[in-house]
């Protein structure tokens, strides 16, 4: 008799502790309902984060609608690292846009994701993007992934892309000088010539 | 015999205000325990080692040192060295070191030129501050009508490298859709600070542009010198 008393108390705390359990967790995920927002899947954030971007700086000067080119805002660089590794194989899709506008924004926030898991996109840009401007912008990107990395990326680029610019741009992250102009105010304001 | 310490030099004799550099003091007669004192407020020196005629160290300069010459003097036993200078560099211009063309990228059905400036970071007695990690950040406004408000960091990357120089890249307006049928400009006029550790310091260089879908003129006034560069065609 004690025995079933026992084996049935037993019983009856196990139930207890497993309603426990299950009403703890509804508990926690109420409570974490209220004070979180949904999550915002990353593609989402990403889209709007080059949304914002692309029409960043834009304006009507005399009639004339215009986008100066302008420096992301310091929540654009909270936001897309917020998005973390999940934001590299959708911003490295933007790299295939036609829009160049696309191109030069995805490689902007792919820099300011940084680190080695950027690399290869990066250097994708650096061996086939069409726009000489677009690989320099890569490869000063790259300039801030680890070396071991990226070394290899640019002293290639430095030794065979077409364009002489992004050759000299390429040799001017490997071997660091202080440019002409740097010594006092009297040095000139070099123009190079346009190469495209 | 004691003998007078003697600073022959000290390598670097300049460093940038709220950093730490580190440093090489050559000479004689330092002894095996000397001590390194700075004159002026906001540097001071830790030892890692050295020797009777060379000590290395760092000179960690506070975000508020006093700019310019600061004395460093080596005393041992009692005696001490003449003093020798290092100056405390604060940044205080942008110096254009070259205009280039560049792709800005327009949406297609608009029209726009592009260009890219690089600037190297100057102290106030015009020599380049060549530090990693200093970065740089604009404002600007369109034919006089701010673009964003407060400051951004618009370097690629957006510090400076182990030169001190930094890239502005790429630079210009897009017109359109449609594109202007004319050579349409826009006056850009940009100011900037620089941050140093999680100090700001403003620098008085302004860059005025006036941008064309055929053409850029760039002016930069660095805060003693103005200059002046052209690319393409400008209204």
């Amino acid at each position: 008799m004690n025995r079933n008393l026992a084996h049935t108390t037993a019983a009856y705390r196990k139930v207890l502790s497993q309603l426990c359990v299950v009403a703890c967790s509804v508990i926690v995920v109420l409570a974490g309902g209220q004070n979180n927002k949904p999550a915002i899947p990353v593609r989402e954030r990403v889209a709007k984060i080059l949304r914002e971007r692309l029409s960043d700086g834009a304006g009507v000067v005399d009639g004339v609608r215009v986008q100066t080119r302008t420096p992301p805002a310091p929540e654009v660089r909270k936001e897309i690292r917020d998005c973390g590794n999940a934001a590299i194989p959708l911003l490295t899709n933007y790299l295939l846009s036609e829009n160049e506008n696309e191109r030069v924004i995805a490689v902007e926030l792919l820099g300011l994701l940084g680190g080695s898991r950027v690399v290869a996109p990066l250097k994708n840009v650096v061996e086939k993007d069409r726009s000489p401007t677009l690989r320099i912008v890569a490869l000063r990107w790259l300039s801030q992934t680890p070396s071991s990395l990226a070394s290899p990326i640019i002293r290639k680029a430095a030794r065979t892309d077409v364009d002489e610019n992004v050759r000299k741009a390429a040799r001017d992250i490997l071997e660091p000088s202080i440019g002409e102009g740097a010594s006092g105010s009297s040095a000139p304001f070099k123009v190079v010539p346009p190469p495209f | 015999m004691r003998v007078k310490p003697k600073i022959t030099s000290i390598t670097p004799g300049r460093g940038l205000i709220g950093n730490q550099t580190s440093v090489t003091i050559d000479g004689r007669g330092f002894g095996s325990n000397p001590s390194v004192v700075i004159g002026g407020t906001g540097v001071t020196y830790s030892g890692s080692g050295g020797s009777a005629t060379q000590l290395t160290g760092n000179l960690n300069v506070a975000g508020n040192a006093t700019a310019g010459n600061h004395t460093v003097e080596v005393s041992n036993k009692g005696q001490k060295s003449k003093s020798v200078n290092f100056f405390v560099q604060v940044p205080s211009e942008f110096i254009p070191l070259n205009l280039a063309t560049a792709n800005l990228g327009c949406a297609p059905n608009t029209a726009g030129f592009g260009a890219q400036v690089s600037y190297q970071v100057a102290d106030q007695s015009g020599q380049a501050i060549t530090v990693i990690g200093m970065t740089p950040q604009e404002h600007f406004t369109v034919n006089g009508i701010p673009a964003f408000p407060g400051f951004r960091a618009f370097a690629t990357p957006p510090t400076t490298g182990a030169n001190g120089s930094f890239l502005d890249i790429p630079i210009g307006t897009c017109a359109g859709p449609p594109p202007p049928s004319f050579n349409f400009c826009v006056d850009v006029v940009q100011t900037f600070n620089i941050v140093v550790g999680s100090t700001t310091f403003p620098i008085p260089t302004v860059t005025t542009r006036r941008d064309c879908t055929q053409g850029m003129r760039v002016v930069v006034t660095t805060g003693t010198v103005s200059r002046t560069s052209s690319l393409g065609t400008v209204n």
